[in-house]
């Protein structure tokens, strides 16, 4: 399968941050989520991607092709939605659809027409009177109106209520069944990620942690729990993260580690859910390593 | 796709400048500080046609945000400025046959006469419009090496200064020379391609 967006060593230095050779890649056919705490550099990467920021050195490639100066042919591939306002406020919605859709060449009307019945967005109304979900189900209209190959999202999820979230994930996953596309997205909300994401990649603090198969992920890590009788036993295996609780402790390790654990001592082990992953490892700072 | 991003200010000007404006052209024409006055007439279409195309590059409703929204379409940062100082002349034609236009509906409907040659409202266009691309090549450049807080706040001052100021210069149409149409020309090409040539390239390398 294609690799339809890659990012190598990508840096890129601000005052107070930066993003710090990032490289992965998503391949045609796939839903990457791209996780990781505020303030850790996922818009700024996703910025990265659109072209809205240069990076100081490495390379932002798409479709097999590199980001250079003229990128309009590879733009025409890209749907995206921002967690801003980036449409015309004082515009109804109806009036920013006929201000974007000319620069599209495979722009297409009954399409978008299609999902903004089903996302039940009023299209004569100003875009500053929408709520911030409305806004973001009009922009994802947008992104999938004009046959879009990779959709990029900043945050799609957020400000929707659950059971839009869930269409919108349902939207996503009739989106993935062509497998000449893929989508890259970026959230808090990591339970939607366990439901339709085969990639996750996690950014801390500027830096790539992990990007994982998502299944390869849970195969990674291990929580353990056991009483206060067990507390050295369980320092001595070097947990990432261990901390104790009214009932004994919990610690966070390596699977690999578990497993010499349990021909010792009965523990109790369990896999963690994604949110637990991002917890424990922002929690670790152990930002150095890589997982 | 010049096309379509020279329709998309057209478009985000909204009704109510559109309003405002016109109603302005037409109080405005029918004053008697315009009476046999094709150059005063042609410096104040400057003032007009700036309004709308500084607030439909720099309003309230545009912030950077918009500015993201357009560089992820599938266009040149190149193409984006380009457009803007196409604009400038779309809006001082439409604001200068406008105003000319009432201005000459005024004098039909009072009897009177319209004055006046080729020569004369070619020499008014011409040195309006070299004017306007004189201040808005600065303006622009400005909106691209500042930033458009600064080009917001500048336009709040600088437009209601240029309008108090109009009646205290003395313009008449005695002035309006082929050598002084010659010199706006040349001096409005130079500034214009000083200005866009560094405004693309600074938008260029911009990040958002």
């Amino acid at each position: 399968m294609e690799t339809i967006l890659e990012l190598r060593h990508v840096n890129k230095a601000f005052k107070g941050f930066a993003l710090k050779d990032i490289s992965f890649s998503l391949k045609r056919g796939f839903i990457m989520g791209f996780i990781g705490p505020n303030g850790a550099g996922k818009s700024t990467t996703i910025r990265c991607l659109m072209d809205l920021i240069h990076p100081d050195s490495g390379e932002v490639w798409l479709f097999g092709q590199k980001y250079t100066g003229d990128n309009t042919v590879l733009k025409q591939k890209i749907g995206f939605v921002y967690d801003q306002d980036v449409f015309f406020q004082e515009l109804t919605a109806e009036k920013n659809k006929q201000v974007i859709a000319p620069f599209y060449e495979r722009w297409d009307d009954t399409l978008f027409y299609r999902y903004v019945k089903e996302f039940q967005v009023p299209l004569n109304k100003k875009m500053k009177t929408l709520s911030k979900g409305t806004k973001m189900k009009f922009a994802l209209a947008v992104a999938l109106s004009h046959h879009a190959e990779l959709i990029i999202m900043d945050e799609p999820t957020s400000g929707l209520d659950p059971v839009f979230r869930r269409e919108l994930l349902d939207v996503l996953f009739d989106v993935i069944q062509d497998e000449n596309k893929a989508i890259f997205f970026s959230t808090h909300i990591t339970t939607d990620l366990e439901k339709i994401a085969d990639y996750i990649t996690f950014l801390l603090d500027g830096k790539i942690l992990f990007s994982k198969e998502r299944e390869e992920l849970s195969e990674t890590f291990r929580i353990v729990k056991g009483s206060r009788s067990l507390i050295t036993t369980i320092k001595q295996a070097d947990p990432i993260v261990y901390k104790e609780t009214s009932l004994g402790f919990e610690a966070f390790m390596f699977t690999d580690q578990t497993e010499k654990l349990d021909k010792k001592i009965a523990f109790h082990i369990e896999r963690p859910n994604l949110e637990e992953i991002m917890y424990y490892l922002v929690k670790s700072k152990k930002t150095e390593t890589a997982y | 796709m010049m096309r379509s991003l020279m329709i998309k200010d057209v478009v985000i000007q909204g009704n109510r400048t559109y309003l405002v404006m016109l109603a302005i052209l037409i109080i405005i024409s029918a004053q008697s500080y315009f009476v046999d006055a094709v150059f005063k007439l042609s410096i104040f279409s400057v003032l007009v046609a700036c309004v709308f195309a500084v607030n439909t590059n720099f309003g309230k409703q545009i912030s950077d945000e918009q500015n993201a929204l357009l560089i992820s379409l599938p266009l040149k940062r190149r193409t984006l400025v380009t457009a803007k100082y196409l604009m400038i002349s779309v809006w001082f034609t439409a604001v200068f046959v406008a105003f000319f236009g009432f201005r000459i509906l005024f004098i039909c409907f009072s009897g009177g006469a319209v004055i006046g040659d080729v020569f004369l409202y070619l020499s008014a266009f011409l040195i309006g419009m070299s004017t306007m691309y004189i201040f808005l090549s600065l303006y622009y450049f400005s909106y691209y090496r500042w930033g458009i807080k600064i080009a917001q706040v500048a336009a709040q001052v600088i437009w209601p200064a240029c309008i108090a100021l109009l009646p205290w210069i003395n313009l008449n149409d005695h002035q309006l020379s082929g050598l002084l149409v010659l010199i706006s020309v040349f001096a409005a090409v130079v500034v214009l391609l000083l200005s866009y040539y560094r405004s693309v390239r600074l938008f260029e390398e911009r990040d958002l």
